[in-house]
């Protein structure tokens, strides 16, 4: 149950498994509530339905007929094979009403299924929120290592500021004639920062860091670096 | 056991000239919480006096630290105040913060509690209904009603359990629908009934949250690409360029990167859907 609670935006994306699994209930409920018994209602239901899930129940259908299994049992055997807790839970609660009364239970599994579906389209309007934010973050991010990297190459530049503040102008003929390696911990960080940033900051859209991020503005990152510091040693 | 830590530190400085304070200032959010959480066995008055003792206490000890190292007297006396002032704060939040999720929890489920139990009393009686919910494994919920269960094989009558249990509730939406389950015969106008308000609350919180993303979005990523730029230029103008204490600004702002996940961007209302 603990990964239903997840507080992060992450599971925010839609449950594709529930709504296929809310498909075939829908189905499955309107012939309950046609009064059919429950198990020519799956068998009608899974004549209707053509969705993603189609051979799981089919197999369903298969150990119904041949394995001489109940149908409470087969429900079971869906809910545990299905990967999201979501649809597993709501398998087994529709599995739950069919002990009492079928009919009810397929007016009421109706009215559940629509709760479903506009909680679905709430959950829908964020994600394509979330899409619409996504390229904003990637550029943004990039734009940062490409910052980053600039700086990084113009760090001599900037730590003149400093000696020139100290008024100490002896060293800073020798600052110019730099090697990277004066000021390796100011790129190295600078580096880190700007690639790890675009690493992390994709999931915050997404909901998952990125590895092509994270070598996209590292590339970025070098290139901009060596080409700020090869104008620096044309112009100086 | 860790997580009761604040409220028995609470329970533990709740003596008297702080628990008169206490009950002088006692803020009106911490009633609900106290009165759900009653085997904690805690008043409003205790929480909000304890904290003030214990905020008290680590004030005392902050200002003895602070005349060890001889710190000039407005620099000690505001960190002082400060730290008091913080563990104050975060005392008098862990109830009613732990009542908050817990509400939500409950509200997340809420609808699929209820048509649980409707079926279940349409089809047979309000012991059967508490018996479906409480083998449902619903989050929080399933656990209480395993204890009304165990109430009613005590011989105690589940109609009045089960509306004792829904005016403690912490979910508006259970608090208000359980007790009209018990009236109602037909099931079309049970179904109106559940449609209208049952995710009502939990749905405008999610929706609300949606609307907030976009400020919250702009704030995090902007925090998080214009800092290290703002901070690395100020550390090299600084002089710091060549020494090795420049590298701890990666782990610094990764980790502001996570606070921010985790505090601006985290999603505290989730549905089933």
């Amino acid at each position: 149950m603990k990964s239903l609670l997840k507080t992060t935006i992450s599971s925010s994306s839609t449950d594709e498994e529930l709504s296929e699994v809310a498909n075939f209930l829908s189905y499955f409920a309107d012939e309950l509530k046609l009064g059919i018994c429950p198990e020519k209602a799956y068998r009608y239901a899974l004549g209707k339905y053509d969705g993603t899930l189609k051979p799981v129940f089919m197999e369903g259908a298969r150990l119904l007929v041949t394995g001489a299994q109940p149908l409470k049992q087969v429900l079971m055997g869906i809910a545990n094979s299905l990967n999201s807790l979501n649809s597993n839970y709501f398998l087994q609660l529709s599995c739950k009403f069919l002990e009492k009364d079928s009919m009810e239970a397929g007016r009421i599994l109706m009215s559940m299924i629509r709760t479903l579906e506009e909680n679905s389209s709430l959950i829908k309007k964020r994600s394509q929120f979330m899409r619409a934010k996504n390229l904003k973050t990637k550029i943004l991010s990039l734009a940062t290592s490409l910052v980053l990297g600039y700086i990084a190459a113009l760090t001599p530049l900037f730590a003149m500021l400093f000696l020139l503040r100290q008024q100490n102008i002896g060293e800073i003929t020798t600052t110019l004639n730099f090697s990277p390696l004066v000021f390796w911990p100011a790129i190295v960080s600078f580096f880190f920062i700007g690639i790890l940033t675009a690493y992390q900051l994709t999931e915050f859209t997404e909901g998952e860091s990125s590895w092509p991020m994270l070598f996209l503005s590292a590339l970025i990152f070098v290139i901009t670096f060596l080409l700020t510091r090869s104008l620096l040693a044309i112009l100086i | 056991m860790l997580s009761n830590l604040p409220l028995s530190l609470c329970k533990a400085f709740a003596v008297q000239p702080f628990k008169l304070l206490g009950k002088r200032f006692c803020p009106s959010n911490l009633i609900k919480p106290c009165s759900y959480y009653e085997d904690l066995d805690l008043s409003p008055e205790e929480i909000s006096g304890g904290a003030k003792g214990f905020a008290a206490i680590i004030f005392l000890i902050t200002i003895s630290i602070s005349l060890i190292w001889s710190l000039g007297p407005f620099l000690y006396l505001s960190i002082a105040l400060l730290i008091a002032y913080i563990t104050h704060g975060l005392l008098m939040r862990v109830l009613p913060l732990r009542y908050a999720h817990e509400r939500l929890t409950i509200e997340k489920y809420a609808d699929l509690i209820l048509n649980t139990m409707l079926l279940a009393l349409l089809a047979g009686s309000t012991f059967d209904a508490i018996h479906f919910v409480a083998k449902s494994d619903f989050p929080q919920v399933s656990q209480d009603f395993e204890r009304i269960l165990y109430q009613v094989n005590n011989n105690e009558s589940p109609e009045k359990l089960l509306l004792d249990y829904a005016r403690k509730q912490p979910s508006t939406t259970l608090r208000k629908h359980i007790a009209t389950l018990f009236s109602i015969n037909d099931l079309d106008s049970a179904i109106e009934l559940m449609k209208e308000s049952t995710q009502f609350e939990v749905r405008n919180a999610y929706d609300q949250f949606t609307i907030e993303l976009d400020s919250r979005l702009a704030l995090s990523i902007g925090v998080s690409t214009f800092m290290p730029i703002f901070l690395g230029l100020f550390l090299i103008v600084y002089g710091l360029a060549n020494s090795p204490f420049i590298l701890l600004t990666v782990p610094m702002h990764i980790s502001l990167i996570r606070f921010l996940k985790n505090q601006i961007l985290s999603n505290k209302v989730e549905l089933v859907g």
